[in-house]
């Protein structure tokens, strides 16, 4: 999607996709996800689901990271959090898993609220920092909760998804691809609403943003706490999904890290972006592992490095012209060491 | 009493770690993620001198230190350099594509298991009363004062720590003033490289090492640096003792799970009431995107 082609480099021209085609794009591609599970093998399915969950969580990074410009590295915690809650409530209190889910969305965004309202006072790489201490002392607390099935060891072991009428891998698929859906209209919403320009504004200089009005620290934690929200509902069903947890597994910085890098090579701010980001880093790191079971993540990471360098802006930043590809080949150029 | 010595000795590597984990966040803005697998590298170097040649752990560390200077020095002079105009984010982002690559090549060359470096301090101990001091960690608590104070002199009394001051301060003007800035980055991110090299060394003689311990490292040089301030060298090197003591007093007074749980608490406590560190000037990193 390339468009610099000499004369109308100069001016930034926006790339722009018609509401017609992007609607049939988007129906086309829900389509196929809905039919996936009787089209494609476990093994896709599973990696289709893996995409998704990773899209969701990329998506709702993106609403307090592109949108309000807060980098909360640490959003693995809510993930972590969501897997633990389902846990409880499935076996513990005995509660059918949809409504589960939806105590995890709950809990997730009231633990965000109360632990995320004095983190939002720091700022830039403070403000990462605390949330990936966030993540790291919840990991080491999980240890330390007595209610858990195992306490100890911390690992549990869930009990299968118990929705009606819909078998077990399928039952996978149909809420991650419900929990994608979700996030991805509600970034959407955010994108055209009042409250994300509310957000943007709060990206682009606080300090005027509170001086015209915006009410900066209720945006802030509301946009933070439905992106924890919306990572813990994913972290529930992850966790039914593969069926035994763990804190290093759930708590997994590689996850943490993997669906930042996914926001950031797709492109911040944008709706589109995460979602571009997980289906190239998704099926590249699938195939990387697949293809090099043994370098796959020293690929893997020299491709971030690349991508990085080719794409600062991200995927989405490729369609304007001054970060096209041979615009930015020349300016790593410009800046190399001579 | 036991555990609080053993515990409090690692103080010493910690603070260095973080020294050169906030060396080049001080003067570059960078927060270097794959500073842990620097450590890591340092670490395997000299257990791959001590087990082929047999030298003492300490002979190898200045040239583990040496090769991760190099390394430091080549990959911003050709790499990093590169990305001086982009987004903060973008380049943390980049240093944890290199923490993976890293800690894959670590995996290839040295195996995923954990390695016991073996030398000639282990056994041998003092004992002071009924606690035991491992001759070991007494050698690592003074080499690693030894460093940090070298790297204190040299930021104070060389040009070439007085122009990595001017840089930290303003870029800019350090520019109109004649320091070439970029040189001075490229020498910071290879002496930072160095120190995380160096305490890979040192931790190598007293805990066992692998490849994927650059993860924990990483996050201890985190809490360690916002304690000191980040970007505050001598701050981190004081931090480096006082977290050790807070881990080793956690450990006396409750259990060793609580000790792996404090730092973070700390961490969150002083990131939200002082986020300057416990003796930092006050600075803030800018969002932009």
């Amino acid at each position: 999607v390339e468009s610099d082609k000499g004369s109308s480099s100069s001016t930034s021209r926006r790339f722009h996709v018609s509401p017609l085609y992007f609607g049939i794009l988007a129906t086309g591609t829900l389509a196929f996800l809905v039919a996936t599970p009787w089209l494609l093998n476990p093994y896709w399915n599973a990696v289709i689901v893996t995409i998704m969950m990773y899209a969701t969580l990329a998506e709702a990074w993106n609403i307090i990271t592109g949108f309000v410009g807060y980098p909360a590295f640490g959003n693995v915690a809510f993930f972590g959090v969501g897997a633990y809650t389902v846990s409880v409530f499935t076996l513990q209190l005995d509660w059918p898993f949809l409504l589960s889910l939806l105590a995890c969305f709950v809990v997730a965004a009231l633990l965000c609220i109360v632990v995320g309202s004095p983190l939002l006072r720091t700022r830039g790489h403070y403000f990462a920092i605390s949330t990936v201490a966030l993540a790291l002392a919840l990991q080491q607390l999980t240890y330390l909760v007595p209610f858990l099935p195992t306490a100890g060891s911390g690992s549990v072991v869930l009990d299968p998804f118990d929705l009606p009428g819909v078998s077990e891998p399928n039952a996978a698929f149909f809420l991650m691809l419900f929990l994608l859906v979700v996030t991805v209209c509600f970034t959407y919403w955010v994108s055209k609403s009042r409250f994300g320009y509310g957000l943007k504004s709060i990206r682009a200089d606080e300090h005027a943003a509170h001086t015209y009005g915006i009410p900066v620290h209720r945006f802030k934690i509301s946009a933070w706490a439905v992106s924890a929200g919306l990572s813990g509902a994913t972290g529930a069903v992850w966790a039914t999904w593969v069926g035994a947890i763990d804190p290093v597994s759930a708590y997994d910085f590689q996850i943490a890290q993997l669906f930042c890098v996914i926001a950031l090579i797709g492109g911040l701010g944008s709706v589109i972006g995460p979602l571009l980001g997980a289906v190239v880093i998704g099926l590249l790191s699938e195939f990387m592992r697949a293809r090099f079971p043994d370098v796959h993540a020293l690929v893997l990471g020299i491709i971030i490095m690349v991508g990085i360098l080719l794409t600062p802006y991200g995927l989405v930043g490729l369609t304007r012209p001054e970060n096209s590809f041979r615009a930015r080949i020349h300016a790593l150029k410009g800046s190399a060491w001579q | 009493m036991q555990i609080t010595i053993n515990i409090f000795m690692n103080g010493g590597i910690l603070g260095i770690v973080a020294a050169g984990f906030s060396l080049v966040y001080g003067v570059m803005n960078i927060l270097n993620i794959a500073h842990g697998s620097f450590v890591m590298i340092g670490g395997f170097i000299t257990f791959s001198i001590v087990t082929t040649w047999g030298w003492n752990p300490l002979f190898a560390l200045p040239v583990a230190a040496a090769a991760l200077f190099a390394f430091g020095f080549t990959f911003y002079r050709y790499v990093l350099v590169l990305l001086a105009t982009t987004s903060i984010f973008m380049v943390f982002i980049f240093t944890f594509g290199l923490d993976m690559a890293l800690e894959n090549l670590g995996v290839l060359i040295w195996g995923a298991t954990s390695h016991t470096v073996p030398s000639s301090f282990q056994g041998s101990h003092i004992t002071i009363g009924d606690a035991v001091l491992p001759i070991g960690h007494l050698v690592v608590l003074v080499a690693s004062w030894f460093l940090g104070g070298l790297l204190y002199w040299m930021m104070k009394h060389t040009k070439f720590g007085l122009a990595m001051q001017a840089t930290a301060l303003d870029a800019d003007s350090a520019r109109l003033s004649g320091v070439d800035v970029r040189f001075v980055c490229a020498l910071t991110f290879g002496l930072s490289a160095a120190l995380g090299g160096a305490a890979g060394s040192l931790l190598s003689i007293v805990q066992p090492i692998s490849p994927r311990m650059g993860l924990e490292v990483i996050g201890l040089a985190f809490v360690t640096s916002v304690l000191g301030g980040l970007g505050n060298v001598p701050g981190a090197l004081v931090a480096g003792l006082l977290l050790a003591a807070i881990q080793s007093l956690t450990t006396l007074w409750f259990n060793a799970q609580y000790a792996q749980l404090t730092p973070f608490l700390v961490l969150l406590v002083i990131l939200v009431n002082r986020p300057q560190g416990l003796f930092g000037r006050k600075h803030f990193a800018e969002v932009q995107f």
